[in-house]
């Protein structure tokens, strides 16, 4: 029992918070990403923020209300956001050829930003989950916190120990902002492709 | 990184909120109202061709930047409405419809006016941006050829 408690509390790698090395990987690692033209985030867990840059600017910023891990810390590293997963994906609209000229009444079909899920899952490149939510206020939030806290507390740890077991990277994040529009707007500025790193504490 | 970063007025543009931001430094210069791609998908009858109204995302720049703007109506504009495409190239100018300005930012996507002012804040263009006639001559007057924006 306690061989599989030392596994699934892993001791964190990495060097330490405030050093010259650490600090300097970290702006080396971003000048990489702010010579592009891309848009490219930062997951600053010690800070609990989350930004969105271009060129070393801040376009976007969300505030973390909490972050808890599972797993490794890495040594900092570029990453890509490979897919976006939630229970109930935005879908797009299809339209009609036609059917705006048949007199219809105009219905707005668009995305939009109450369209977007406020819990969800990053899948980073490297075996990183991050896994996105915000302050339940309503009955179906609440009901989705409990699915959530059996996720985080059951097989999340499961999940880490079975990558350890067949010697795999594995590190996941638990992140809640604030306001469930923050969690909607986040999901929608952060498109598959998209590089950037996570700076652990 | 500082040497990265614009010196002078930018764009930020934001898709989710459908807001458009003129800064200068982190200074807000002007915030606007404006609607973005809907996201819908037109499929051409036939399936030969598709088309996504996104509003492409990331770092761009001004182009271009025209007065009296005539919309050149793309084929899925025709498509859209059940129509023929028509040979006559004549007949896909449109004027008056897409505001006093226009600001390009390349691959037809631009900042522009708009007829549709109550949809302001919604996201209903087909991929450009579309603004109020006030802010519009506001950007169009603060932006020069190579002004930079950038969208998420």
């Amino acid at each position: 029992m306690l061989f599989i408690l030392f596994l699934v509390f892993a001791p964190s790698i990495g060097q330490e918070k405030d050093s010259p090395a650490r600090l300097n990987l970290l702006l080396k690692e971003e000048y990489s990403l702010a010579k592009t033209p891309a848009l490219y985030f930062i997951f600053d867990l010690d800070g609990k923020s989350i930004v969105l840059k271009s060129k070393g600017m801040v376009i976007q910023e969300w505030k973390i209300e909490s972050v808890h891990s599972w797993g490794e810390q890495r040594l900092l590293k570029t990453l890509t956001l490979l897919k976006k997963s939630t229970l109930f994906p935005p879908q797009r609209k299809k339209i009609k050829p036609g059917e705006a000229e048949q007199g219809n009444t105009f219905e707005l079909e668009a995305l939009e930003l109450k369209d977007m899920p406020s819990t969800y899952a990053l899948y980073l490149s490297e075996g990183i989950y991050i896994y996105v939510r915000s302050n339940p206020k309503k009955f179906i939030s609440g009901v989705r916190s409990i699915g959530h806290f059996f996720n985080w507390y059951l097989w999340v740890p499961l999940r880490n120990l079975g990558y350890k077991l067949r010697k795999k990277p594995f590190t996941a994040i638990d992140i809640k902002l604030a306001g469930k529009e923050e969690s909607q707007a986040l999901y929608w500025a952060l498109a598959d492709g998209t590089k950037g790193f996570v700076s652990y504490p | 990184m500082q040497a990265l970063r614009p010196k002078a007025v930018y764009i930020v543009i934001d898709l989710a909120r459908n807001t458009l931001y003129l800064k200068k430094g982190s200074e807000i210069i002007r915030k606007a109202v404006i609607s973005c791609g809907s996201g819908s998908i037109l499929e051409e009858p036939g399936g030969k061709r598709k088309w996504v109204f996104d509003t492409p995302r990331g770092e761009f720049y001004v182009k271009s930047k025209i007065t009296e703007p005539t919309w050149v109506k793309p084929d899925w504009a025709f498509i859209e409405e059940g129509k023929e495409v028509p040979k006559n190239p004549e007949e896909r100018l449109e004027a008056g419809i897409l505001g006093d300005y226009a600001l390009g930012f390349g691959n037809g996507y631009f900042i522009h006016g708009t007829l549709y002012t109550r949809l302001l804040g919604r996201s209903v263009t087909h991929g450009c941006i579309r603004v109020g006639d006030n802010d519009l001559k506001a950007i169009y007057q603060a932006a020069s050829i190579g002004t930079k924006i950038y969208i998420f």
